[in-house]
């Protein structure tokens, strides 16, 4: 990225639709664009130029979209890169490989420019944040160390000077991002998620208490753990509720090693291995309206203004399961709507009459199941990246005399979207505890999951969250085990 | 073409030529022009042969690009042929490309009457 300007590039073969898009992006986000008409000189383009998005059309003659995306995905170079969907109607085989593919977005065709530009304006600021952080944060060494299993901190701090010296003494055990200014902060610990937050006592024009607060607003980062970092003046630390702990400011190597040391173990003591689930409402609302809007062919949004749906009233209910046994943790995502709404849905996925969908609803209920699953695996995937293996469950579906007590939204994220004119769905994700039961070796049959690591003589083990196989079992049995404790759901 | 449909082509015109000017407007039609031939000849050539994948994609590309110089109906008439022809046997669509090729010159002659407007 050239000066903060995006680099798109269009992929369409209806030249018409590329120069409207193109309009939108030069004139109103200010974007620099480029336009080939096919699939192939995308990837020619791609293969000879840098971009920082690419827009890409599926239906295509030669080589589609989704052929397109994958041989993207497949180059070292373009690996990572954003891809925004331009979709029409999109079929849910489509839809299905476009979600294993990571995309960053969709347009829906033939483009709306008022929402175009908001959805668009929205997704480029984004863009543009990372690309600033990407680029400004890069240090010596940072490309290696990146990516392998060190975990990321972060320090934001004006003193250039200050920021090596942290950097240097702790980039052997640490992957070190610096942020010279409040913004770079926020918009690096969104994308890279640090697990530790170090902060000097001034941050460009950002004052630093003011920093903290945005931050812990933040629920994606909820598990962040924050630190001061100062000479020794208390009234530096001014809201002390804000911080997880101090760190001594000081380029005495061995005195700040002993005072980030102490710090670290303290909050390192009650840290839970992996991200808590306030992390999966981003990935949640991201695969709903990517899955939802595709499927329909129209803008899938949240819904800003919470609209609720009168509970007393029939409707649809669905629910699909996400088991992470390596975890003992289970995730159920929940949907809710009125008869309209599905009504409505069938009729744009389906591409039914309002009568017919109506006296079809067991269609409809066929295709938010699918589309419930192609979600699911969209977080599964997006979990995936954080090294948290979860297992897809089947979809139900169901209709239901009254919403009233159908969505449990207790201790969970429930988000209300909107689509069209004036059609509201609920989504909700919510978590808990995977049961377990101990069971007598004769009783095992495989597809079971090992709840409690089984460890035999020799070195061998079989660690929780394992599925179990016929040889599995058969050894279990041969090493003359009694008992084994297995998860009370798993779905053989 | 009725006046409704003649009446939206205008009035997306107007809008293009005050957000991007005659000169992208103009750009605009000529674009739009060779990619909508292309498209007729297309979907009546794929229709004959017999050739549904060529015959939904060319419905498919006359839809999306139809509606962004406001020629709705036009629009309409090919995502009815393309859902069809998604959905089952081409030779149903028959009817409604007749109308579609009844429809298509109206459209390029109210493109054709804007284009005069901007360079006379």
């Amino acid at each position: 990225m050239d000066k903060g300007i995006i680099k798109a590039l269009v992929i369409d073969d209806s030249p018409t639709d590329a120069e409207t898009l193109s309009y939108w992006l030069t004139k109103k986000l200010g974007c620099a664009v480029e336009i080939v008409t096919n699939g192939l000189d995308g990837l020619n383009k791609l293969a000879e130029s840098n971009f920082d998005v690419v827009f890409l059309d599926i239906v295509m003659p030669f080589i589609d979209g989704v052929e397109v995306l994958r041989e993207i995905r497949g180059f070292n170079r373009t690996a990572h890169l954003p891809v925004i969907i331009i979709s029409s109607n999109t079929d849910s085989k489509t839809v299905r490989s476009l979600m294993q593919l990571k995309i960053f977005d969709y347009v829906v065709k033939p483009f709306n420019a008022e929402k175009l530009i908001s959805r668009l304006s929205a997704r480029l600021a984004e863009l543009k944040g990372r690309q600033t952080i990407a680029v400004s944060m890069q240090l010596p060494g940072e490309v290696t160390a990146r990516g392998h299993d060190k975990e990321i901190i972060m320090i934001a701090d004006d003193d250039a000077n200050f920021r090596h010296f942290f950097a240097a003494t702790l980039g052997a055990r640490f992957h070190v991002m610096e942020a010279a200014n409040g913004a770079q902060a926020i918009a690096a610990c969104m994308k890279h998620r640090p697990v530790f937050f170090f902060s000097g006592p001034q941050i460009g024009i950002f004052d630093r208490d003011r920093l903290i607060a945005k931050l812990r607003g933040i629920p994606s980062l909820a598990d962040l753990k924050v630190f001061a970092i100062d000479a020794g003046d208390e009234a530096d630390f001014a809201d002390k509720s804000l911080y997880d702990g101090r760190v001594k400011r000081t380029f005495i190597t061995q005195a700040f090693i002993e005072s980030f040391n102490r710090c670290v173990s303290g909050a390192g003591a009650d840290r839970s291995p992996a991200r808590p689930f306030e992390s999966v409402r981003q990935f949640l609302i991201s695969a709903t309206e990517q899955v939802f809007g595709m499927m329909m062919s129209t803008e899938v949004c949240v819904d800003e203004q919470q609209v609720e749906l009168d509970a007393g009233q029939p409707g649809t209910h669905g629910v699909i399961e996400l088991l992470g046994y390596k975890e003992g943790k289970r995730m159920k995502i929940e949907f809710c709507c009125d008869r309209a709404c599905v009504v409505a849905m069938a009729m744009r996925m389906l591409q039914m009459e309002e009568a017919e969908a109506a006296n079809s609803l067991e269609l409809a209920h066929d295709s938010l199941g699918e589309v419930l699953n192609m979600i699911a695996g969209r977080m599964r995937n997006s979990l995936g990246e954080e090294s948290r293996e979860f297992d897809l469950g089947l979809p139900r579906v169901e209709e239901r005399v009254a919403l009233e007590g159908s969505v449990e939204f207790g201790k969970h994220f429930k988000t209300n979207f909107s689509f069209g004119e004036e059609f509201y769905f609920s989504v909700g994700v919510s978590f808990d505890v995977l049961s377990t039961r101990e069971i007598s070796a004769s009783d095992i049959h495989d597809g079971m999951v090992l709840a409690r690591a089984l460890d035999f003589s020799g070195g061998m083990q079989l660690s929780k969250g394992r599925r179990l196989s016929v040889e599995m079992i058969t050894e279990i049995r041969r090493r003359g085990v009694a008992e084994i404790e297995v998860f009370e759901s798993a779905q053989s | 073409m009725s006046e409704q449909s003649r009446a939206e082509i205008m009035a997306k015109a107007q809008y293009w030529k005050q957000e991007g000017g005659a000169e992208f407007l103009l750009k605009l039609l000529s674009v739009y022009a060779a990619q909508a031939d292309a498209c007729m000849v297309s979907l009546r050539r794929a229709f004959e042969q017999g050739n549904q994948a060529d015959f939904t994609r060319a419905a498919h590309s006359l839809k999306s690009s139809s509606a962004n110089v406001g020629a709705t109906t036009l629009s309409d008439l090919a995502k009815t042929i393309e859902i069809a022809s998604r959905q089952g046997p081409m030779a149903q669509t028959a009817d409604d490309l007749a109308r579609l090729e009844e429809e298509y010159p109206r459209v390029r002659k109210a493109l054709e009457a804007v284009r005069f407007s901007l360079t006379k």
